[in-house]
């Protein structure tokens, strides 16, 4: 999972917000950047990065972002564009919409899941086989067509 | 032209590295008026008397804390910034490009200047590069079992609250503790501070504490977050603090001015 990849040298850590496990958030929170929670947190958390949900985080409120590690206590529904992962601590009790879902041994879910379809892509062999068996069929219609022509031709002539 | 505040010398070592620093500034032939702060006439005096003469760059030379708080008197006037930091292991040094005090002279004759955000306290208090709060109750004061090391601390960014109880909080304008020069001018202009909080300090006394009486280490920071303006109420109170002078105390407003300073940094500054 491409996770934190703010956290790697180079990258733009400095924007993270981290909240401690002796803080408690109230409201709805929005950031661009990646989220680390450790604490308590009654409201929405909405990223277009990434969120870790710590050991000692409870958050009750719904959740969206890019990809999210829990670790730690969800009450909510979660929304996640690319990877959710359920870590062995992590307990997640709500719904889930994501791309891809990992759920460890030892980990709770209590709640719905959503994986929206994607389209599957055709291997260029794949590719090939349509292309040549559309090509088959344009033949076969020409030959047809040929045969009624000349079919017509003899019964004019006839 | 240039106007000089030189900080009061501390010591004899102090006073001496600052005539050092006007003579390599003359050599460079850039020394324009230069005053020196005295128990009589305080820094911030001087730094008004220059606008007021129509300088059109104040430069400072002396510590951090120093040059945190003169951005004060300068910020909202047509008025450059420049800045020598004296400070062993100086980290205003980086946010200029400098290496060492002596580069700082150097870099100013070049004139190479960018605008950085300023932080405001209040309507009328300004900081170039940080500000601490810490619980304002004397130590004795109160009802036993109250912890008067840390304060029950709420800050209020508008659309969500934080309320933690914290040792110390620090809002900062950039971050100088990395040494990417192009991100330290990043974190100065991203239009947002940074606040940081430290929780209470977990107290363990044993046996022996009560003969033996050991200074606490400050808890490090646990939490940090992004904001262009948010507010701060304690209690107990805290006091606002700016290098070693109290300058306020909560509640307090936080805001960000983009780009309110010019400095001068060094011209290889990318």
């Amino acid at each position: 999972m491409a996770m934190f990849e703010g956290s790697k040298e180079g990258g733009d850590v400095s924007k993270e917000t981290i909240i401690g496990a002796d803080v408690t958030i109230t409201g709805n929170m929005k950031s661009a950047a990646n989220i680390q929670i450790n604490g308590n947190v009654k409201g929405k958390v909405d990223t277009q990065s990434d969120i870790l949900i710590g050991e000692t985080a409870t958050i009750d409120g719904s959740i969206r972002a890019k990809n999210i590690i829990v670790t730690g206590n969800v009450k909510g529904n979660i929304e996640v564009s690319e990877d959710l992962e359920i870590a062995p601590t992590g307990k997640i009790f709500g719904d889930v919409i994501t791309k891809n879902l990992i759920i460890k041994k030892g980990s709770v879910f209590v709640g719905k899941t959503t994986m929206p379809e994607t389209e599957t892509p055709t291997t260029d062999t794949e590719k090939d086989k349509e292309e040549f068996k559309g090509d088959l069929i344009d033949k076969l219609e020409d030959a047809e067509d040929e045969n009624k022509d000349k079919n017509k031709e003899k019964i004019s002539e006839k | 032209m240039y106007y000089y505040v030189f900080e009061q010398p501390e010591n004899k070592k102090a006073e001496k590295i600052q005539e050092k620093l006007k003579a390599n500034l003359e050599d460079l032939r850039i020394i324009g008026e230069a005053t020196k702060a005295n128990p009589v006439q305080k820094p911030e005096e001087l730094v008004i008397s220059g606008i007021t003469k129509g300088y059109n760059t104040i430069v400072i030379v002396g510590s951090d804390d120093l040059i945190n708080r003169m951005a004060t008197y300068v910020v909202g006037r047509d008025v450059t910034l420049g800045m020598i930091p004296t400070d062993p292991g100086s980290k205003l040094l980086k946010l200029i490009g400098a290496k060492h005090p002596d580069h700082a002279c150097e870099i100013l004759p070049f004139r190479r200047i960018i605008r950085i955000d300023v932080g405001r306290v209040e309507d009328d208090k300004y900081f170039l590069t940080k500000i601490d709060l810490v619980p304002a109750v004397e130590k004795g004061a109160g009802p036993k079992g109250v912890d008067l090391d840390s304060a029950s601390s709420v800050i209020d960014f508008g659309q969500f609250k934080a309320q933690t109880r914290a040792s110390r909080i620090t809002i900062e304008n950039g971050n100088l503790d990395i040494n990417y020069p192009e991100k330290i001018k990043k974190s100065f202009t991203d239009g947002k501070l940074d606040i940081l909080t430290a929780p209470a300090i977990e107290k363990k006394e044993g046996f022996l504490s009560k003969f033996f009486k050991k200074e606490t280490r400050p808890a490090p920071y646990t939490s940090m977050f992004h904001s262009e303006n948010f507010r701060i109420s304690a209690s107990p109170l805290m006091a606002i603090i700016s290098g070693d002078k109290i300058i306020g105390r909560t509640p307090v407003e936080f805001s960000i001015i983009k780009g309110a300073l010019k400095i001068i940094v060094s011209r290889t500054k990318e």
